[in-house]
């Protein structure tokens, strides 16, 4: 029997390799978006890689979270830092999404738009930014030590909501992303 | 394209020059460990000497089978890491390499220096030449006869590029002459477990059982050097005695032991460690996954939103219209103003 631990070891990997890739990827993309009128060969395969690295990244987030719940200690998620580290989760869940929908319908000319290439690259670094913080708040957790040394601080403190609020701030939430989706002008794949 | 591909290759080869830490800065964590190569040194170079003077004392000249005693161990003079983290084994002496944790020869730890019940603790130090004391409350083994025991340390240094462990043995394992139980000592009852936590602010009642005990009286104290109080013992029933401890309204530690009394013989056991901590994190983990995921909604709603306004603007006539004004400003060439009029 495999444990919850080994599980959690091996998605948060698959999840942190892919999303590293994808956000150096984009990074490099953007670069190229700000100096080339047409994109190289280099700036092709940055876009497709980084697309592809995304997609499994995004795929194994939800596998690192529901073998992380099991892997907790003790009585479920009874660390700050457990809390905060679900939270970013789910934001970076949130920004690969909205990143991969614009990639996917707007098609990779989207960044030989200037505006749209810094729109989808900041997007792209803060949601691989993201996921990297909740790696080392997974170091700090489990070692007691952070990459982000004592900028970690501030996480090691969370506003949770009572379960009331929760309900309604999803609901909202909701109506927000539907709102979003269906009532502004779908964009068309840019030629 | 060429500064892309310069800055590629750059990450590629930073990427590369990081090599992966062995160092555990922030600890093992506490537990029953065995002293050894296998254990506690980090792979490669089996560690450094440690400078520590490690020091085993006895909370009395005699023991007896199944009596309940401490047993300190001072550390001083060893180097330090950054954090101050400093690991202490209470052991067997070594043997070919390895030395084994005390409940191999038959001791029991009632009580860890944290409050727990394994053979290796560790706690930050702030002081190399003050060091620290770390106390092992222990059950002596229920056999007569000599017996060894040893400690070790375990630490980092500041700065350790080699990142490697520093460690060292006492080199003057105590040998401990386990003698007969007297008949009718009064004593802890061989099952009773101390408690070693509290909430901040929380009254604590302890039950103590005792054999052979006909009177206890119960002192207290706040940390190491506050002044010894009185608590009042109740006998709730035959060998069961309670007794309450005050709150503390911080994190501080309130020592506590019992004198026992028959009219024959008398016993104090060693001062047992009563924590105060804070209370547990808790949280409902349904409020949570509907907290983390409306996040998780409302960041994706927000960026979806900015990318399709986005879209629409680069799409609009008028800013299409400007856009395409700035080019030709920026190549313009510069002119001289136009006055209107001719010099003469």
């Amino acid at each position: 029997m495999i444990g919850a631990g080994t599980l959690h070891v091996v998605a948060t990997e698959l999840a942190i390799g892919n999303i590293a890739l994808a956000g150096a990827t984009i990074m490099f993309r953007l670069l190229l978006s700000l100096k080339e009128e047409t994109p190289s060969k280099l700036a092709e395969i940055l876009d497709n890689a980084s697309l592809v690295a995304a997609i499994a990244g995004l795929t194994a987030i939800p596998l690192a979270i529901f073998t992380g719940v099991a892997a907790a200690p003790g009585d479920g998620l009874d660390d700050p830092l457990l809390f905060n580290k679900m939270i970013l989760s789910w934001i970076a869940i949130g920004l690969w999404g909205a990143w991969l929908h614009g990639r996917l319908t707007m098609g990779p000319k989207l960044w030989q738009n200037r505006s749209l290439a810094w729109t989808q690259g900041l997007m792209g670094m803060a949601a691989c930014g993201c996921v990297l913080t909740i790696a080392t708040l997974g170091g700090k957790f489990s070692r007691g030590e952070s990459l982000m040394g004592p900028l970690s601080k501030p996480l090691e403190y969370s506003i949770a909501m009572g379960t009331g609020s929760a309900a309604l701030t999803l609901i909202a939430a909701v109506a927000a992303l539907a709102s979003v989706l269906w009532m502004m002008p779908k964009p068309e794949k840019i030629e | 394209m060429r500064i892309s591909r310069i800055l590629l290759v750059m990450l590629c080869t930073l990427t590369l020059l990081v090599s992966p830490s062995l160092a555990k800065p922030g600890g093992q964590g506490d537990a029953d460990r065995d002293f050894s190569c296998a254990d506690s040194c980090h792979v490669g170079e089996s560690g450094g000497q440690s400078s520590a003077t490690i020091i085993i004392e006895l909370d009395r000249t005699r023991v007896f089978t199944g009596q309940t005693i401490s047993i300190s161990v001072k550390v001083s003079g060893m180097e330090l890491s950054k954090k101050g983290l400093v690991g202490v084994f209470l052991m067997t002496p070594v043997s070919n390499g390895v030395g084994k944790s005390i409940e191999h020869s038959g001791w029991t730890v009632t009580q860890d220096p944290n409050g727990g019940s394994n053979n290796f603790v560790e706690k930050p130090v702030l002081s190399s030449s003050q060091g620290a004391t770390f106390t092992w409350i222990v059950r002596a083994p229920s056999e007569t006869g000599m017996v060894s025991i040893d400690a070790a340390i375990h630490h980092g240094i500041d700065p350790n590029p080699d990142e490697i462990a520093y460690q060292a043995t006492s080199g003057q394992p105590l040998s401990i002459e386990i003698e007969p139980m007297p008949d009718d000592l009064p004593r802890i009852s061989a099952d009773w477990k101390p408690v070693s936590n509290r909430m901040i602010g929380e009254l604590m009642i302890i039950n103590l059982e005792t054999e052979d005990a006909e009177t206890v009286e119960v002192e207290w104290k706040v940390g190491e050097s506050g002044s010894v109080q009185s608590a009042e013992v109740t006998q709730a029933a035959s060998g069961t005695w309670s007794f309450t401890l005050p709150a503390t309204t911080d994190e501080a530690n309130l020592s506590w032991r019992a004198m026992m009394s028959n009219p024959a013989l008398e016993e104090t056991t060693p001062w047992f460690t009563l924590s105060s901590i804070e209370p547990g994190y808790d949280i409902d983990e349904v409020a949570l996954f509907m907290q983390s995921l409306a996040f998780g909604l409302l960041v994706a709603a927000m960026a979806i939103a900015l990318q399709r306004r986005l879209v629409s603007s680069s799409k609009s006539p008028e800013l299409a219209k400007l856009v395409s004004t700035l080019p030709e400003l920026e190549d313009s060439e510069p002119t001289t103003p136009d006055y209107g009029g001719e010099m003469s």
